[in-house]
């Protein structure tokens, strides 16, 4: 639209420069005649001059027959006529002069040699000036006087004066004494001259000023339409140059377009390339590496350095790429200050920010307050980006191109470009994150499943191989009980004591497998514990009893101290099962303490944070080695020491009695020094939480 | 006179020698015990000698324990009928079992003999109170 304007505006002062000058050419034209007319005029006058001179010529042509005199005359006639021509102006100054000469010369010689006083009064010579003087002025009167022309002679040195007393001389001495005609004559043609040509200068004056007052204010105008047209050349030279910015500008417009079209199909296309990539694994080490090269390659930089922060318990240098063969760098360059590097991320990521360094020689670096910049210059790079990578809130890593020794001025395309694949990087990350974590959880529910179902089958196969064995076993205590009841212990005491050790045998037979299925029933929550009101002290010492055979035959000594009164050793629970608690651990210390060893089983009331029983049992027996107590209460444990020292045993019973104690809101913990002995503590609250009515126990 | 005729027991278990420690243990004791190796049959003996108590393993061939128990108590002649179980199985999973059919004890395999009587008499004396 511009343009279009400009262009009518130059077309409109060209119109109005054309129509002008029609209009001044009808003008110049009449200016022109005007100038011809008064040329013409002047020829005429100049023209009328030189009738007049003809005038003369004639007279001095009507001489010519005359005498020498006469002849001197005519010669006088021709000076006035280069005289007259001379007023005129047509004869230069120099030849007016060599005229002027001659003239003098002749007349000279004709006064001063040759011509004598005789011949000048001879009557011829008389006559003859006389006839010329009257033909002249018409009455013929006398010449000079002799006077005069001495005066002549001698006087004047005025050209024109000069001449008028030669000529004077020439016509002789008036006689008569009367005035001169032939001076008179040429002072009147002087005259005559002078005035015509006074009002040829006059006319000339006024053609000149007409024409200077017509040429003027045509040339006013003149100038006014150049200075017009000057001012149209400048507009139209300014449209032109207007234009030409236009067309310039409009061309830069298309190479820009051209080139960021450019640009743009460049970055959609190499974001598509590394994308493919980047999305062609779920394992992050391979998109880390596709993500390096893919943007190494494509912005054609020296370096790629990828930073993880999620993929890895802490920040560090991931992958690298390298342009040419160059060391790589120092993973430990970065992570001295990795957590700089993370919180610099994080705010970066925080604010949409990134760093671009164009050169980092131009950028103080090292007063920065955050260090890692200065780490990362020390990768060696000159020109640098670092750009963060995350997604939502999440922060993923960073990515940070560089040139090794240029200087680079990034271009928005490459920073669009890096700032696009890391974008996508981070989704496939993420993605990739959670496949694999949707990938866990399924394998995860899948061992689950797996778990369970083969816990199912052991229990269910403990179960049944417990009811296998039960069953024989009710038949071999049933009837050695009812045969035991038959038999006289004193009477026949070897019987006796050989039943005994049959029974004795059968219940731990059925101990043990009671050990065995706890744990399974505990499993499927098939344990129901019979809360009474226990005392522990009692329990304990009836235990005691109970294994001092084993103490006996194992070469131990036992001993019990109550250290609260008994009536503070209450607690409610299922005597069964607490007494389940303290055979395992009063069983076990025996068992594992060597022979000589002593046996210490403390009970006191603890009131500290609520009111429980401690029950410490302490033996100087082989001891757990440190590196095994993790394992302690996990089913199946021996530890490598009773096993060394051959013990034999299942590995259930602590196992078991963690989880009594535990069904009793209790704790149990130990410490053991591998051949000093083991002390086992069991801590049970006095009140149990989810008994409502205790039973008294006996 | 007849000797003194003791309450009548009918046992039930696939295990001939635990019915054979329960008969002589429980025989000794001046109980009438009537022995079941399945659970039909000691549906049969129950509804034919209306024991005081009737003591049944839970899993026999037939008719599980429970099945039988179910039985009597389906059946109102038989509402005199104590009825215990025996198993090697705790009896944590069939609770709600032991309310509904009014099962008086349960016993866990291996038993003491002894304990054995004791329960039975238990279990008579609270049926018997409870007529």
């Amino acid at each position: 639209m511009r343009v279009d304007s400009v262009a009518n505006a130059d077309d409109e002062s060209t119109n109005t420069s054309a129509e002008n000058f029609a209009a001044r050419r009808g003008q110049w034209i009449g200016v022109g005649a005007l100038v011809l007319l008064l040329i013409a005029f002047a020829v005429v006058l100049f023209r009328n001059a030189d009738n007049s001179i003809d005038d003369l010529q004639v007279l001095a042509n009507d001489a010519s027959s005359a005498s020498n005199v006469m002849s001197t005359q005519q010669e006088s006639l021709q000076f006035a006529s280069s005289f007259e021509r001379w007023l005129r102006g047509s004869t230069t100054r120099t030849n007016l002069d060599v005229r002027r000469q001659e003239l003098a010369g002749k007349l000279a010689l004709r006064d001063h040699s040759g011509a004598t006083t005789e011949e000048k009064l001879s009557p011829e010579y008389l006559s003859s000036l006389r006839s010329l003087d009257g033909y002249i002025v018409g009455t013929p009167s006398g010449l000079l006087s002799p006077d005069e022309q001495d005066s002549i002679r001698s006087s004047s040195d005025s050209d024109l004066n000069k001449f008028i007393m030669l000529a004077s001389k020439m016509s002789g001495t008036d006689t008569n004494g009367g005035i001169d005609p032939l001076a008179t004559l040429f002072e009147k043609e002087i005259a005559h001259q002078k005035s015509r040509n006074a009002a040829l200068l006059v006319a000339l004056a006024l053609i000149f000023l007409v024409a200077g007052f017509i040429a003027f204010t045509h040339l006013r105008e003149l100038k006014r339409i150049r200075n017009q047209m000057e001012i149209e050349r400048q507009r139209l030279d300014e449209s032109n140059v207007a234009l030409r910015q236009i067309d310039n500008e409009l061309q830069l417009r298309l190479d820009q377009e051209r080139v960021d079209r450019a640009e743009s199909e460049w970055l959609n296309t190499t974001v598509r390339s590394i994308s493919l990539e980047l999305k062609s694994s779920i394992v992050p080490d391979v998109i880390a590496e596709s993500l390096v090269e893919g943007l190494g390659k494509a912005l054609g930089v020296d370096v790629v350095l990828f930073y993880s922060f999620a993929e890895h318990p802490m920040p560090r240098l991931w992958k690298q790429w390298h342009q040419k063969s160059e060391p790589e760098i120092d993973e430990s360059v970065v992570t001295d200050h990795e957590s700089d590097l993370l919180r610099l991320v994080e705010h970066l990521w925080n604010r949409k920010r990134k760093i671009i360094v164009n050169d980092s020689k131009m950028v103080n670096i090292s007063h920065d307050p955050i260090p890692e910049l200065a780490a990362i210059t020390q990768m060696g790079a000159r020109s640098w980006m670092l750009v963060p990578v995350g997604a939502g809130a999440q922060v993923i890593g960073c990515a940070a191109v560089g040139m090794v020794d240029a200087p680079r001025v990034w271009s928005a395309s490459e920073i669009e470009l890096i700032e696009k694949v890391v974008s996508e990087v981070a989704d496939v990350f993420i993605q990739s994150r959670l496949f694999r974590q949707s990938m866990q959880i399924a394998e995860h529910d899948a061992e689950v499943n797996r778990l369970v179902e083969l816990d199912k089958i052991k229990n269910d196969l403990i179960e049944n191989m417990n009811h296998e064995l039960r069953t024989p076993l009710t038949s071999i205590i049933g009837y050695l009980e009812v045969i035991m009841e038959d038999v006289d212990a004193d009477g026949e005491p070897e019987m006796a004591s050989a039943l005994a050790a049959v029974q004795r045998n059968a219940v731990r037979l059925q101990s043990l497998m009671d050990n065995m299925m706890r744990p399974s029933r505990v499993n499927f929550h098939d344990v129901r514990l019979n809360v009474v009101k226990v005392n522990i002290g009692h329990l304990l010492s009836d235990l005691a009893d109970s294994l001092q055979l084993g103490i006996d035959e194992s070469g131990v000594t036992m001993k019990l101290r109550m250290e609260s009164p008994l009536r503070d050793l209450i607690i409610d629970g299922d005597v069964l099962q607490l007494e389940q608690v303290f055979v395992n651990l009063m069983s076990n210390a025996i068992k594992y303490t060597p022979r000589g060893g002593a046996i210490t089983v403390s009970a006191r009331r603890v009131n500290t944070a609520g009111k429980f029983v401690e029950v410490k049992v302490r033996d100087n027996g082989i001891g757990i080695p440190p590196e095994e107590f993790p394992n302690v209460f996990q089913r199946f444990f021996r530890a490598s020491t009773a096993t060394k020292a051959s013990i034999p045993g299942f590995g259930i019973g602590l196992s078991l009695v963690n989880s009594i104690v535990q069904e009793h809101h209790g704790t149990i913990t130990f410490d053991s020094t591998v051949g000093k002995g083991t002390v086992f503590t069991v801590t049970l609250p006095i009140q149990h939480l989810s008994s409502n009515s205790v039973e008294e126990s006996t | 006179m007849n000797k003194k005729v003791g309450p009548k027991i009918v046992v039930a278990d696939d295990d001939r020698d635990i019915c054979g420690l329960i008969k002589m243990q429980l025989t000794r004791h001046g109980f009438q015990v009537f022995l079941a190796d399945n659970g039909v049959t000691a549906l049969e003996l129950i509804s034919e000698h209306k024991p005081a108590v009737a003591l049944l393993d839970i899993m026999m061939p037939k008719l599980s324990g429970l099945e039988v128990a179910r039985k009597i108590r389906d059946d109102p002649t038989n509402s005199t009928v104590s009825i215990m179980l025996i198993s090697a199985r705790s009896s944590g999973r069939i609770e709600g079992d032991l309310d509904e059919l009014d099962i008086v004890d349960y016993i866990t395999k291996p038993f003491s003999p002894i304990d054995l009587v004791e329960r039975i008499n238990g279990a008579i004396k609270r049926g018997e109170s409870q007529d």
